[in-house]
């Protein structure tokens, strides 16, 4: 009987000194540059905390759709990662309404946030009066590439604002009539929302944007959003007209493409296909004037009932500081939020602007990856937009979304945004 | 050898109790239908029918309901009708059908997706195959936006169903052909019957039992398409083509209305059950003895 005790003992012992601890960890970043990040980012992790065993659930869809449907079922069955992956914002906010975060000042306050991060970050991941994820990489979702051989052939200069793209798109048409000014490519239906997007700041500027998206604004009766359509509408003319059957990348990879609004995930795309930067293709901000950032923001969250949880905070702690974010950007194709990550790290200028904008710009949070408006209402926005570009009646979609923006209740899900000052 | 009751059901316990599961399911969903559930985590707070209600007045699940009977008339029928056609014309034909047979079956074998996606650039309106050979025949007044064009996308889906799905209605077309008695055949040769007056007056009746199981196995798979409209459109453009499986999976997931959601499925299974119920109904007093 001694000897068995005394055998379990051992065992034990040694139990404890084999196992290691884990980090279960949900992403969708399962595309190309993003896995080379991620990978790099584990790397990075596993050399300062080799004790802890990252065990990786990688969910193939981009931005994070399909992990939304596979958290679902785990949260709702208590059996949460001790991590996941999450947008900002309203997205976030989903968790957190559904009680499955635990919050997170202690770390944010750990790593001395406040300093490196801007305000506004802050905001988009604060809410009730607590921080609930810890962003980590950053994207830009209005910039507008342009086919700089043909704008060098017909001697044009890209446009600052919607009055000047109206002209360049023009001018385009006028001496190359086979050619569509504006690529789009609406099969994956947020492209629709991110050129609206670009014409609304470029009409009424950031104020009126977010005021707009968080359901403060009597959109039946502005004059700016409706001015804003009836540009949106002159556009439609120089669109591509097969919007539908194509997604961003494959309106991007044709060779007639000649202008695009998006965000500067397509820097990597542009590449990958063998795109020359400053001679086959160039980006400007868009609009220039007002200059604004629409800011796209990635994060991580630590969920309640975490198995894990001391793994999860040292990763969360990890993620906050600048060298990863840095090592994380270059490959990714991002920007890191951290400050004291140096401008010169990014290989393109597209980044380098990139930084400097969002470090001394006017930021505002992109709607449909920013998260600004609930997913619920932009969910049937992307379709009434769509559905704009196919019969643009301006009357009518100022009614379809004041009635959405109603029924989704976007102003009372959309006070957490102003709370903050 | 007696059976006793107690094996019996020890045997039939796995059975029933996935068949319990899926009633339980069910039921589930019944309820959660009526549910307020709203966001990630279950609400349940009774609504009564205020989903329904949500539904019936919403004119993107009328257009759902529109798109789905399109695909009701002019997928279920064309399918059965070409399917009951083919397998006929090929038993007449016996050399050529060797051929012939499995051609038409290997769309069956192929996943949705890669015939969802193969189609798709069938119809792409720029560089798609269809519009290149209309433009290489100088046929260009026929090329238009195809699976583009809002009006139309849904047209060129059902003739991806369609073209997955024949291979299913001929085999088992075929099969009950087979089962027809050859001396029938043979008397109505005798009595000077053309194949036309054959198929109509002997065939058709005599596969009464195989179109009982064709049509109604066709009509529930259109009640619950999703993955061609996903791969081919993603129920664009805008919502288009958009139909109720993909209605109820996009409410549920991306809007996180479980409520709503579950009422889409109720919907589904009601509709089911009115279409089906009196279709096996009628063809069952038709066709079987």
């Amino acid at each position: 009987m001694r000897k068995l005790i005394v055998l379990v003992l051992i065992l034990s012992i040694f139990s404890f000194s084999f196992s290691a601890s884990k980090l279960v960890i949900y992403h969708w970043w399962t595309a190309g540059g993003e896995k080379q990040a991620i990978n790099k980012l584990f790397e990075l992790f596993k050399k300062a905390y080799p004790d802890i065993e990252i065990v990786e659930n990688p969910i193939v869809g981009g931005g994070g759709t399909t992990l939304r449907t596979v958290l679902m079922g785990l949260l709702a069955a208590g059996m949460p990662p001790d991590t996941f992956q999450s947008l900002s914002g309203a997205d976030l906010k989903t968790y957190v309404d559904g009680n499955y975060l635990q919050p997170v000042d202690d770390i944010w306050n750990a790593q001395k946030l406040d300093e490196y991060f801007p305000p506004l970050m802050k905001k988009m991941v604060t809410f009730k009066g607590h921080v609930y994820a810890i962003p980590m990489s950053i994207h830009r979702a209005n910039w507008l590439m342009y086919n700089k051989k043909l704008f060098d052939e017909l001697g044009l200069k890209p446009p600052k604002n919607v009055d000047e793209l109206l002209e360049v798109c023009k001018k385009i048409k006028e001496k190359r009539p086979d050619l569509w000014p504006i690529s789009l490519g609406t099969r994956d239906k947020f492209t629709a929302v991110f050129l609206f997007d670009a014409v609304l700041l470029s009409v009424a500027g950031p104020d009126v944007y977010e005021k707009f998206y968080t359901g403060r604004i009597d959109v039946r009766n502005n004059p700016l959003i409706e001015k804003a359509f009836e540009y949106y509408a002159k556009l439609i003319p120089y669109i591509y007209p097969y919007h539908s059957a194509q997604t961003w990348d494959q309106a991007l990879g044709r060779d007639d493409w000649v202008m695009m609004v998006i965000g500067d995930f397509a820097v990597g795309y542009m590449m990958a296909v063998g795109r020359k930067y400053g001679v086959d293709w160039d980006a400007v901000p868009f609009p220039a004037e007002p200059n604004t950032f629409l800011m796209i923001v990635d994060t991580f969250t630590l969920p309640k009932k975490a198995k894990n949880e001391d793994s999860a905070r040292k990763w969360l702690k990890f993620i906050a500081e600048a060298e990863p974010e840095k090592e994380f950007t270059i490959l990714k194709g991002s920007i890191a939020p951290h400050k004291l990550v140096p401008v010169d790290v990014y290989p393109d200028e597209v980044r380098r602007i990139d930084v400097k904008d969002f470090r001394g710009a006017r930021i505002v949070p992109s709607s449909i990856h920013g998260v600004l408006a609930p997913q619920s209402f932009l969910s049937e926005y992307q379709d009434i937009l769509i559905n704009f570009l196919y019969s643009p009646d301006v009357n009518r979609v100022l009614r379809q979304i004041d009635d959405a923006m109603k029924f989704y209740k976007v102003k009372e899900n959309s006070e957490w945004y102003w709370a903050m000052k | 050898m007696r059976v006793r009751l107690r094996t019996l059901l020890l045997f039939l316990l796995p059975g029933f109790t996935i068949v319990g599961i899926l009633y339980y399911m069910l039921a589930w969903t019944g309820i959660v239908s009526t549910m307020d559930w709203v966001g990630m985590a279950p609400v349940w707070k009774f609504a009564g029918l205020k989903n329904y209600r949500i539904l019936f007045t919403s004119q993107r699940f009328w257009t759902n309901v529109k798109n789905n009977m399109i695909w009701l008339i002019l997928f279920v029928i064309p399918t059965g009708i070409f399917g009951m056609v083919l397998a006929y014309v090929l038993e007449l034909m016996p050399r050529i059908s060797r051929v012939l047979k499995p051609i038409f079956f290997y769309p069956l074998v192929i996943s949705p997706v890669v015939t969802g996606t193969l189609w798709a650039w069938f119809f792409e309106p720029q560089q798609g195959v269809l519009n290149v050979i209309l433009r290489y025949l100088h046929l260009d007044f026929l090329r238009t936006g195809w699976i583009a064009d809002p009006k139309i996308a849904v047209y060129c889906m059902i003739v991806a169903g369609i073209w997955q799905n024949l291979g299913f209605a001929l085999v088992l077309y075929t099969a009950a052909m087979r089962e027809v008695p050859s001396d029938h055949l043979d008397a109505a040769k005798v009595d000077g019957a053309s194949p036309g007056q054959i198929f109509f007056h002997i065939i058709v009746p005599e596969i009464g039992h195989a179109t009982i199981v064709v049509f109604s196995l066709l009509v529930l798979y259109t009640l619950k398409v999703f993955d061609l409209v996903w791969v081919m459109t993603r129920g664009g453009p805008g919502y288009a083509t958009e139909v109720l499986p993909y209605l109820m999976y996009r409410i549920t997931f991306r809007q996180l209305m479980v409520g709503v959601g579950s009422a889409v499925a109720v919907i589904i299974l009601l509709i089911s059950i009115v279409v089906l119920v009196p279709l096996s109904k009628w063809m069952m007093a038709r066709w079987m003895e």
